[in-house]
């Protein structure tokens, strides 16, 4: 038995495995901030994938440039058609939107669920193997990030902030398993329904939003955006739209597959959004939600 | 400069080139619902720890390991674990095997099929992935081993002489102090 315990490589092994075990149990606590240590490995980590964010960018943006002028003439009919539309949605928005204004000067109200206050960042990172679907971004708590922000691209919502460091932060996308991934969402309907975001379809690149009541009528096509309910993120931001309805195994609730208006590949650019409107505290209070 | 201080260098270059690239890879335009992960980095470590110098080799695994868990996965000892323990394995392998480069090949291969599997064990029992082990071989593996092969034929044969030039010099010197 002593030449066993003597053994240098097995003492080795089985303290790197005690340790394995402790470290992974120690770092898949919920932890509502990150460790110094982390934050600055975390951001001397950006500064060295900012360099090479950089010319990434550029060689990508060349290159799609080359592919945009090949269907430019088609691209450019299409365009012309929704002119007309575009300039008369225009004027009824900033007439719509003068009249909210003045409406809510009235009533003496600044601030509502739709209420936000955007940060703009660029992506420096994606994790290399995607099983965590995070991005990385290069603004953090410096410039105001805050964990569980909504983060969208100019088509639509694409995550929350995960985790935020002094300079950079942590995206993890819609299409992530973790449990503690649900959105609360309204669904554009003649009424509102409402309903919870509950996974991503790797088959049809779909997202599941479940808990509709099955008495609602919803249509393909319709609109998906959050509802602001949750408590974290601002209403309104777009999601998708549903492409197909079905009820769910005991026929009480409906599950849609909403198609995302964001592309989860390419992303460049990225907006943080802040809600502006108060925010339950403590996580007693928020049951449901993200 | 002295030519053995290219090594972090390379390092960390490959570092960057590796957090920036999935994101720009048009992967699902060569197959659909292939996920091509990049191992740039396993492969200095695994060139470094045969051509090199074993134990810095493991150093280097350890190091960026602990990186990459901290940058990436926030769960610290998943590539703390797999980097260092492969690097090891394989270079224990390499005593019995001669190290010419098509033997090497086949050894990358399956150093990063074995990297592949240990990572996607852990992320399963962790259940942060609930794919099953078809679609993993089918989706994950095959394409990365594509993707890293195409890498190591491009660059295995010129870091090999860098590191052999540079092994050379370390042998010389540590030849005066004897």
């Amino acid at each position: 038995m002593p030449q066993f315990f003597m053994n240098k490589r097995l003492i080795i092994l089985l303290v790197g495995i005690i340790l394995l075990v402790a470290l992974i149990g120690f770092s898949l606590r919920e932890r509502d901030r990150l460790s110094l240590p982390e934050q600055f490995v975390k951001d001397t980590a950006g500064f060295v994938q900012t360099i090479f964010a950089k010319p990434a960018e550029y060689i990508a943006g060349f290159v799609e440039n080359i592919r945009d002028l090949q269907n430019t003439y088609e691209e450019n009919k299409v365009l012309r058609q929704r002119l007309d539309e575009y300039a008369k949605l225009k004027i009824d928005v900033d007439r719509l939107k003068k009249e909210n204004e003045e409406l809510k000067a009235i009533i003496g109200k600044t601030e509502d669920l739709a209420s936000f206050n955007p940060t703009y960042a660029s992506v420096i990172a994606r994790d290399m193997d995607q099983y965590n679907e995070t991005l990385t971004i290069n603004k953090g708590e410096v410039q105001g990030i805050e964990k569980d922000m909504a983060v969208l691209t100019a088509d639509g919502m694409i995550g929350k902030i995960k985790s935020v460091g002094k300079l950079t932060s942590q995206v993890q996308l819609l299409t992530n398993l973790e449990r503690t991934n649900r959105i609360h969402v309204l669904i554009q309907a003649e009424e509102d329904v409402y309903g919870l975001i509950e996974g991503y379809d790797e088959e049809t690149k779909m997202l599941l939003v479940t808990q509709i009541p099955s008495t609602v009528t919803i249509k393909e096509d319709m609109n998906v955006t959050t509802s602001g309910l949750g408590g974290v993120f601002p209403k309104g931001i777009p999601i998708g739209t549903v492409k197909k309805i079905e009820h769910d195994q005991y026929g009480l609730t409906l599950t849609a597959y909403v198609e995302p208006f964001a592309d989860f590949y390419n992303i460049e650019e990225v907006i943080i959004l802040e809600r502006l409107m108060l925010k339950p505290d403590s996580d007693e209070d928020v049951v449901d939600e993200e | 400069m002295r030519r053995k201080w290219w090594v972090p260098l390379i390092a960390v270059c490959l570092f960057g080139i590796e957090s920036i690239f999935n994101n720009y890879f048009p992967g699902h335009l060569i197959l659909q619902d292939g996920i091509f992960v990049p191992r740039f980095l396993f492969f200095l470590f695994i060139f470094i720890s045969i051509f090199y110098d074993r134990n810095l080799g493991i150093y280097y695994a350890i190091g960026f390991g602990l990186v990459m868990d901290l940058v990436f996965t926030e769960i610290l000892g998943i590539y703390l674990f797999w980097y260092p323990v492969i690097v090891y394995a394989i270079s224990k392998l390499m005593k019995v095997l001669h190290n010419h480069l098509f033997i090497v090949s086949l050894i990358f291969l399956l150093a990063v099929s074995l990297l592949e599997g240990g990572v996607y064990l852990f992320n399963y029992i962790l259940q942060i992935t609930n794919i099953t082990v078809q679609e993993f071989v089918n989706n994950r593996l095959f394409p990365t081993l594509l993707l890293n092969l195409c890498f190591y034929i491009i660059f295995s044969y010129p870091l090999k002489k860098y590191f052999m030039s540079i092994k050379k010099v370390k042998e010389e010197e540590e030849g005066m102090f004897q």
